[in-house]
């Protein structure tokens, strides 16, 4: 237990417990039904009961349920896992039913495997949740000395509803942040690193606190902060110039990794989105389209109309305040004849209603920019759209 | 004390939880339930009986414990069988047909050809009372009842009860339920044919009983452990369990529905907590232990939030207290926050896509969605608070680690919120500065400088109004809307 615990600094109360929990002899029976662990993701859930268990050496089989989509597929892989075998050896499980049957006909002597480590159950569903913990009561009845337990990421009130011990792993604080980064040391001198936690951690730790960013972003920021002690610029105790020098990268990389993202691939997407190849006239229509949904139809007269005194110019102008105050709630669909009217107040060439024009509108809807609102058989005469497109999009169209 | 004794002692205390028999024991109850079941065995009479157990145990259930005790007796051996169902496993009639099939070794490969689904039980049964020598009675035993009233039609019960009613085979129906309105999810058709014989399982004397229990079950006894730890040990758990702390928790676990199992699953984890430096069990822990059963408080779940998560939940506080609704979608939130951000410049900065990100992760623990239409994007759909927005305020004021910018934005819009005046429907408002002139200066207004208006906004399009009438039209707003408003 000691070992485990220096492994886990921070973590001492649940290895504890499930130390305890968790049975010595192989053949013992296990007591408590099931243990619900439950915290935030990186708080080291999975990897300690993986390492207890190893120690222990029990026999377990560790699902993660993202995998699995239905519950059918679940059935099979804990059966094939269970007692590895092929999937003809079984059959086809439709329902619980058939999982159930098989568990009985193989016996509860046969079963060599006593835990079931369920990941992520909050993407099982509530309905699916409690089926797991009846079955597990069921078969407890039924002599099978198994336990199954579950991880959850997130707080989900009605799976943890049901009156059933819930271990809570909270958030690390500063200090074991320090610890286990610290435990996590690559090949370098200690006390250059220690320093430069010392310094890195308070920065940081107020707008992020998951250790798996944390780690990611050492692993990012401590080779900039060594360069210039390797080239002899500073001194290793010169914290101040040393931090001085990743300064500008810090506030960048939070964002980039906890976007999961790499700064020059994005930029290569952004342009190619933001490029989108549109005809002229479909341009037109598009932002026709977008000044439909999100201003209302009372200013339209003000904007569009061509016998007011500011016309033209304003609209563009005028617009983009209303747009503010409007685009918080969700675009509004509107007919065609008033993105028609809009689009040839906006276009300067003075053409009409064509096939062409139609079929450009058709394309939009294709391309989901424009979607068509309502249902589409009652509205064959005058249908109605809505402009989907982002924001940041339409910015770029306009340009 | 000695700790390999307190090693011994866990181990043989943790043995004993799971061999003591129940505490609730329903004697009466058994013996009815039992008494039914006997009479379907020796007369063959048709017995049908609903089991309404809300203690929600599976393991010692007191069906569990009648079926045992009519297994141990020789004299009924080979004269009767017993099926027993699972609602939960079970998604329909068919399924639970064919579980019935096995256990009656029937080949229901010719069933699927002939008739309807009552013929089918019906021939089922009827094969198995002319197939041997001597007829066998049936017992069913149906957990989770109420899972099979919200099958098509209600078939398989109506049709046992059918066959009880009208005695067709001796056979004895016994339904299983933590559900009391079973009754009301039958249908008409059901409830006719259903006997109304009901055993009503509740424990009576819960605090009692618990008490009892809880001492019982931490008190030692046997030989292996000498007299002297064995007195102080039992003397110490005899302090304990009448001490005013301890009866207070009791009390408390006593009023809400947990029973038998949760009890011994507290008592399993009070034992896991005993070591060999802190021997004693004393009544912190037991209500450490106790608190964790219940619900997770949203403190815990506030407190594994980082900053940026904060701000927003912050942002989402405002809101609602400024629009006096609890809906909001992505872009208001986002713009709430940004519009906080620059006035104190010491917030946590993030752009629109770490907002956007930090908004995903709380709208799996905080936000339920509010959907009336689809919107197609995302950041314009509708969530509402799950969690009480008066605690998240209690918490963040309470909160010592959060910094105290976040605080103060918080108690600054806070303050901002008691000024804030609601206009009746359809007001008009004008919101240009002169309005702040036309005000008498001692009002409560004049410190007004920012105007937060209903969503969506309701602006007068003065633009419009020659300008000799605009004059009239403030002076009229003010007399018509603010003059409400005063008042109250």
């Amino acid at each position: 237990m000691k070992s485990v615990m220096k492994k886990f600094p921070g973590r001492e109360q649940q290895i504890k417990l499930i130390w305890k929990l968790i049975p010595e002899n192989n053949n013992e029976r296990v007591y408590s039904s099931f243990i619900n662990l439950f915290g935030p993701s990186g708080t080291g859930k999975t990897a300690i009961i993986r390492h207890v268990l190893h120690l222990k050496k029990k026999r377990f089989i560790f699902i993660n349920c993202y995998e699995c989509c239905n519950l059918r597929q679940l059935c099979t892989k804990i059966l094939r896992d269970l007692f590895k075998k092929n999937e003809e050896y079984f059959g086809r499980i439709n329902s619980v039913l058939d999982f159930v049957t098989c568990l009985r006909k193989a016996g509860p002597l046969s079963l060599r495997i006593n835990f079931i480590v369920l990941k992520n159950c909050e993407y099982l569903g509530t309905s699916v949740f409690e089926l797991f913990m009846y079955l597990q009561k069921f078969l407890q009845c039924e002599g099978w000395n198994f336990c199954i337990i579950f991880i959850i990421d997130q707080f989900v009130n009605t799976l943890v509803k049901g009156y059933s011990y819930t271990l809570h792993f909270p958030q690390y604080k500063k200090e074991q942040l320090h610890d286990i980064l610290l435990l996590k040391r690559p090949n370098y001198p200690q006390e250059l690193y220690y320093s430069f936690l010392q310094a890195f951690l308070p920065s940081v730790y107020h707008s992020e606190r998951n250790l798996n960013i944390l780690i990611r972003l050492v692993d990012f920021l401590f080779p900039i902060y060594k360069e210039p002690v390797d080239q002899g610029k500073f001194l290793m105790n010169d914290v101040s110039n040393l931090f001085r020098n990743i300064r500008p990268y810090l506030q960048g990389s939070i964002t980039d990794v906890f976007l999961l993202r790499n700064r020059f691939i994005s930029d290569n997407c952004e342009k190619v989105t933001n490029s989108l190849d549109l005809p002229y006239t479909t341009k037109y229509l598009l932002l026709a389209a977008y000044l439909a949904s999100f201003i209302p139809s009372k200013y339209d007269r003000k904007f569009f109309c061509k016998k007011s005194f500011k016309k033209k110019q304003k609209k563009f102008s005028a617009s983009t305040p209303h747009a503010e105050i409007t685009s918080l709630v969700a675009p509004k669909s509107f007919p065609i004849d008033r993105l028609l009217a809009i689009y040839f107040a906006i276009i300067h060439e003075h053409s009409n209603v064509s096939a062409n024009l139609l079929s450009q509108l058709t394309s939009l809807v294709e391309l989901k920019l424009v979607v068509v609102a309502g249902n589409t058989q009652e509205n064959l005469t005058n249908p109605k759209y809505k402009c989907v497109a982002q924001t940041s999009l339409i910015d770029t169209v306009a340009k | 004390m000695d700790g390999n004794m307190i090693v011994k002692c866990r181990s043989y205390l943790i043995e004993k939880l799971f061999k003591t028999a129940p505490f609730y024991t329903f004697d009466e109850e058994k013996a009815a339930l039992f008494d039914t079941i006997t009479k379907t065995i020796e007369r063959g009479e048709c017995e049908d009986i609903l089991v309404v157990d809300t203690t929600c145990s599976l393991i010692n259930s007191m069906v569990n414990r009648v079926l045992e005790k009519i297994r141990s007796l020789e004299e009924y051996d080979g004269n009767y069988e017993i099926i027993q169902l699972d609602g939960i496993f079970l998604n329909d009639d068919n399924e639970a047909f064919k579980i019935i099939a096995e256990c009656l070794s029937i080949d229901c490969t010719d069933m699927e050809v002939s008739g309807s689904f009552a013929e089918k039980v019906t021939f089922a049964v009827q094969s198995l009372l002319t197939a041997g020598e001597t007829t066998k009675s049936l017992i069913f035993i149906i957990n989770q009842f109420e899972r099979f009233c919200l099958h098509e039609n209600q078939t398989l019960i109506y049709n046992l009860f059918d066959i009880v009613y009208y005695k067709k085979a001796p056979i004895c129906v016994v339904g299983v339920t933590n559900d009391h309105e079973c009754i009301k999810k039958f249908g008409k058709r059901t409830l006719s044919r259903f006997s109304n014989k009901i055993i009503n399982l509740r424990p009576s004397n819960v605090f009692e009983t618990n008490k009892h229990a809880l001492k019982s079950l931490l008190s030692i006894s046997g030989t292996q452990f000498n007299q002297i730890f064995k007195n102080e040990w039992n003397k110490n758990i005899e302090d304990l369990c009448s001490s005013q702390p301890v009866i207070d928790i009791i009390k408390k676990i006593s009023k809400k529905p947990i029973y038998e199992e949760t009890l011994r699953d507290i008592v399993h984890i009070i034992l896991c907590n005993i070591e060999e430096e802190s021997p004693h069990i004393t009544s912190r822990t037991i209500e450490d232990v106790v608190k964790q059963f219940h619900h997770l408080t949203i403190e815990d779940l506030l407190a594994d939030l980082s900053l940026t998560h904060l701000c927003l939940i912050v942002a989402i506080y405002h809101h609602t207290m400024i629009y006096n609704s609890n809906r909001f979608n992505f872009k208001m939130i986002y713009d709430r926050y940004s519009k906080a951000s620059r006035k104190f410049r010491t917030l946590p900065q993030m752009g629109l896509e770490k907002a956007e990100k930090s908004f995903e992760y709380l709208k799996k623990d905080f936000l339920s969605p509010v959907q009336f239409e689809h919107t197609f994007l995302k950041e314009y759909d509708l969530y509402c608070l799950t969690v009480d927005v008066r605690e998240v305020k209690s918490y963040i004021n309470s909160e010592i680690e959060i910094p105290d910018e976040i605080k103060i934005s918080f108690q600054a819009d806070a303050a901002r919120e008691k000024r804030f005046i609601q206009f009746p429907p359809k007001t008009n408002v004008v919101m240009t500065m002169s309005l702040l002139k036309l005000l008498p200066t001692e009002t409560i207004l004049n410190t007004l400088t920012e105007v937060d208006v209903l969503f969506p906004v309701p602006i007068h399009p003065y633009h419009d109004v020659h300008p000799r009438k605009k004059r009239e039209i403030e002076r009229n707003i003010v007399y018509t809307g603010l003059k409400d408003a005063y008042e109250r």
